[in-house]
């Protein structure tokens, strides 16, 4: 049983029930409303991004879905390393995708509620900030610097200790 | 690209309603406020100005796969992340199994730095070479050098001060001339019987010492010998003139018991 996602570009993708079933609120909505020959409208999601969610999905869509009841387990610490990306997902984090995707996908993939996504996009970001000064940080993710002259001040205080080493 | 993340917040719950319509506002500040940076700075590279501002709860949850040293980044860039990066509980949950292994590394291995790595991280100015030891050191020569001298110039403050006071003061005489008191009994005051003990001790003590320091200065009979100044033979030269502290002991023990002691006796024991 196809299911037809429509972005929000008005591009229509069909893609299987166990594709789609990675996406918990794809998931969810298949279960509440059955089975459907309309296309879902996903109005959050621009139509090359919806692409790139579903290439993920297709690549994953043997393995187990995560258990839904796992709140505790994200605190374990060994799930949290940044650096213990799969090799595929690098790639499919790499090609040519700017910063301005890598966002996108994570919004997609936070809209969608599809966590091992949204994990690697986090880890990915977390990677990009590895080692970087913070003015760097604020050019690659459009942060504007909020702080007063005296919280700067302040900051630049506490860190003075950091700055030789 | 632009314009879906605009109608896509709509969609989203009416409780993040707010934030979200802040986050855009913000963003719009943001893409001017860079805009114009940019054309100042000759726009030389293709800046993201449509780059989304990734909502709060993604930031917290990216959190969790930053480095400590990267948070402490974070925290610097701006008041949400700040805020966010501080939060104890993600340090607590996150940062502390992940670190636990490699702090509990670097703890066990030796960590003393040599002095050398002290200079290069700017710690220390210099070594402290061998030559600088008595200048550095407490106990040092040049220290104790500097210490007594320190203690003479007090002692010596003090006793110009004592002198001065004691000048200041009138005399017995004078006190005797302006009638405050007869002269006799002031007269008598400096025989005080109180005092009459220890001032003729003191004394004693006194003439005692001038008289060893007069007589330390006169050669020895030894001495004479070997300057070849001596008339008659050394040994005659002793029995006439026998070493000043054995004629002192004499006198004192003459002044003490009178038991077996006399010229000859000290001598002999000699």
């Amino acid at each position: 049983m196809p299911v037809i996602l429509q972005a929000s570009d008005g591009q229509q993708f069909t893609i299987s029930k166990p594709v789609a079933e990675r996406s918990m609120l794809l998931k969810n909505m298949l279960d509440d409303v059955g089975e459907n020959e309309q296309a879902i409208p996903l109005p959050n999601v621009s139509g090359p991004i919806l692409a790139a969610v579903i290439e993920y999905c297709e690549h994953h869509k043997d393995e187990a879905m995560p258990a839904a009841d796992e709140d505790d387990k994200v605190f374990e610490a060994s799930k949290k390393k940044p650096d213990d990306i799969d090799q595929w997902d690098a790639d499919f984090m790499k090609q040519g995708k700017g910063n301005e995707e890598l966002f996108e996908i994570i919004l997609a993939a936070n809209y969608l509620d599809i966590k091992p996504l949204l994990d690697l996009g986090c880890k990915t970001v977390a990677n990009m900030i590895k080692g970087k000064t913070p003015e760097q940080i604020r050019e690659m993710f459009n942060i504007e610097n909020d702080f007063t002259p005296d919280e700067e001040e302040q900051i630049r205080r506490e860190n003075e200790w950091a700055a030789d080493a | 690209m632009l314009a879906p993340p605009r109608s896509l917040k709509r969609l989203r719950s009416p409780s993040m309603e707010d934030i979200v319509q802040q986050q855009q506002l913000s963003r719009d500040d943001d893409s001017e406020r860079q805009s114009e940076a940019e054309e100042a700075e000759s726009a030389q590279q293709p800046h993201p100005h449509d780059l989304p501002v990734l909502p709060e709860e993604i930031w917290s949850h990216t959190l969790t796969f930053v480095e400590d040293l990267d948070l402490q980044t974070l925290a610097r860039t701006s008041r949400m992340l700040r805020r966010l990066a501080s939060d104890r509980l993600l340090w607590h949950l996150h940062l502390h199994p992940r670190s636990a292994h490699r702090i509990a590394n670097a703890l066990i291995l030796p960590q003393r730095p040599s002095r050398a790595d002290l200079i290069t991280a700017n710690i220390l100015r210099t070594t402290t070479p061998i030559r600088d030891l008595d200048r550095a050191y407490i106990n040092g020569p040049a220290r104790v050098a500097q210490w007594m001298a320190q203690e003479d110039l007090r002692k010596f403050f003090v006793y110009r001060a004592l002198k001065r006071a004691l000048e200041g003061r009138v005399t017995f005489d004078e006190l005797g001339d302006e009638g405050f008191s007869q002269k006799n009994t002031v007269r008598s005051c400096s025989y005080n019987p109180v005092f009459l003990a220890t001032q003729v001790s003191l004394e004693k003590k006194l003439t005692k010492s001038e008289i060893f320091k007069n007589l330390a200065h006169r050669p020895s009979v030894g001495s004479l010998e070997s300057m070849k100044l001596l008339r008659t033979g050394p040994t005659t030269a002793l029995m006439q003139c026998p070493p000043i502290r054995l004629k002192v002991r004499y006198f004192e023990d003459l002044g003490g018991t009178h038991s077996s002691s006399g010229p000859a006796a000290a001598l002999s024991a000699e």
